[in-house]
């Protein structure tokens, strides 16, 4: 059940718990916004049009409301929070004020690298994407193992054009959790209950190892 | 001090076919929409617009764009057909690396060396550098003929505030235009703007937008 909302919030719960006090973090549209609904009080969420500090979302397009996050919904802002022009937004990313990113893919490739932008014959341009790979070291993929109609998108290179290259160490799916190495390609760490490393192979298109200490989801 | 505001006719009558046109927004948040309305009745056309996204995205249906420098088309379908159809010449540019131009432009900077995208599109037709054992792509500064502004308050030297996340990348593109065109939501005395609160001075403003601001902006 690819895309499933429940399958979503385990991916979600799974980023959430990597996270403590004091770190902040930048999420994505899709998959890793959800991952703000499993933080502890303390982590801060920044949102790269100029905020840091984001409290929940809070509604949709109003073009007069004060606050908006990088997807253009409204939101509140949580106590100490700062709001501040896009140099200085990516600045605090490029400089490595952030603890990780968590963004989508169409693809991912055993090396790391990382085609988030573009679906073949639609390219709306990177966004802030190619700034936050580049610039956080931490970079977190969180997304359905496999497309709609059952493609992998764990592959052993990426087809459509790269965000960054060799930029993701953590690959998150509903099934299974990856380290990447750049150099070492894919370790498989972590198994959802129930769900075999044999079905994970057959549904993931890049070759990858098993850790020794292999634990569930 | 002289009073830079400006009626909606003066501010019209500086628009003029070939020019590149710098705008504040993001998501549609933060636009100056009254100037946008003024340039459209200028009738200028064959013009360049440079912007974090497609927040004007109403005055690229308007044909009034040959080329565009921005991060992020949105997901507007006609927008993409348009960039598709190549009836709009289209540069993506990452967007802290565009917010990085904008502000070199600004501050009498010839460019600026970033990381930010090394081996991917991002870098096609550009210099790669070495320096001080690191790998750099060499991107250039941008200016404009005319920068549009959206601030929260302005006084009669030109002195802004900036409202929420609608502060965004209004700040580098007020400091980038030859001619700074600005449209305030308020417009105060002298000495009312604390002046350590004052986020872009009066300097970088050559016209403020004198328009009714009791209702409805």
């Amino acid at each position: 059940m690819p895309g499933a909302m429940e399958d979503r919030r385990v991916i979600a719960k799974k980023i959430a718990s990597w996270f403590h006090d004091g770190h902040v973090i930048n999420l994505g549209v899709g998959v890793p916004i959800l991952v703000a609904d499993y933080i502890t009080d303390n982590v801060v969420i920044q949102s790269e049009n100029g905020l840091l500090g984001v409290g929940e979302a809070i509604g949709g397009l109003e073009p007069e409301a004060p606050y908006f996050n990088a997807a253009g919904a409204t939101v509140s802002l949580i106590p100490g929070a700062s709001v501040f022009d896009i140099t200085t937004s990516f600045g605090m990313i490029r400089s490595g004020r952030l603890r990780a990113t968590v963004l989508g893919c169409f693809e991912v490739s055993q090396f790391g690298d990382l085609a988030n932008m573009a679906r073949p014959g639609s390219y709306p341009g990177m966004g802030g994407a190619m700034d936050l790979v580049s610039g956080i070291d931490n970079v977190i993929v969180a997304t359905d193992h496999c497309t709609r109609d059952g493609k992998p998108k764990i592959v052993a290179a990426c087809t459509l054009p790269l965000t960054g290259v060799g930029v993701v160490k953590t690959i998150v799916t509903e099934l299974a959790v990856f380290t990447v190495s750049r150099t070492e390609g894919l370790t498989l760490v972590e198994h959802r209950a129930g769900v075999s490393v044999e079905t994970i192979r057959a549904k993931t298109g890049a070759p990858f190892r098993v850790a020794d200490n292999l634990k569930e989801m | 001090m002289i009073s830079k505001r400006f009626s909606r006719e003066e501010i019209i009558a500086q628009f003029h076919d070939g020019q590149t046109i710098m705008t504040g927004g993001f998501s549609f948040h933060g636009c100056p929409e009254l100037l946008f309305d003024a340039l459209v009745e200028s009738g200028a056309r064959h013009l360049t617009n440079i912007a974090l996204d497609a927040s004007a995205a109403r005055l690229m249906h308007l044909g009034i764009f040959d080329r565009v420098i921005i991060a992020h088309a949105g997901s507007v379908p006609e927008n993409l057909a348009l960039m598709a159809s190549g009836k709009i010449e289209v540069e993506f540019c990452p967007m802290g690396t565009l917010a990085e131009r904008i502000r070199a432009g600004g501050v009498g900077l010839g460019g600026v060396l970033v990381k930010t995208g090394l081996g991917t599109v991002a870098e096609k037709g550009k210099e790669r550098i070495t320096f001080q054992g690191e790998e750099y792509i060499l991107e250039s500064a941008l200016r404009a003929d005319i920068s549009l502004v959206r601030a929260a308050t302005a006084d009669h030297y030109g002195n802004l505030t900036y409202a929420g996340t609608a502060r965004n990348a209004n700040p580098v593109i007020a400091m980038a235009g030859d001619l700074t065109i600005v449209q305030a939501d308020r417009f105060v005395p002298l000495d009312e703007i604390p002046p350590e609160h004052i986020v872009t001075p009066g300097v970088f403003v050559d016209m403020i937008l004198d328009h009714e601001t009791g209702g409805g902006c």
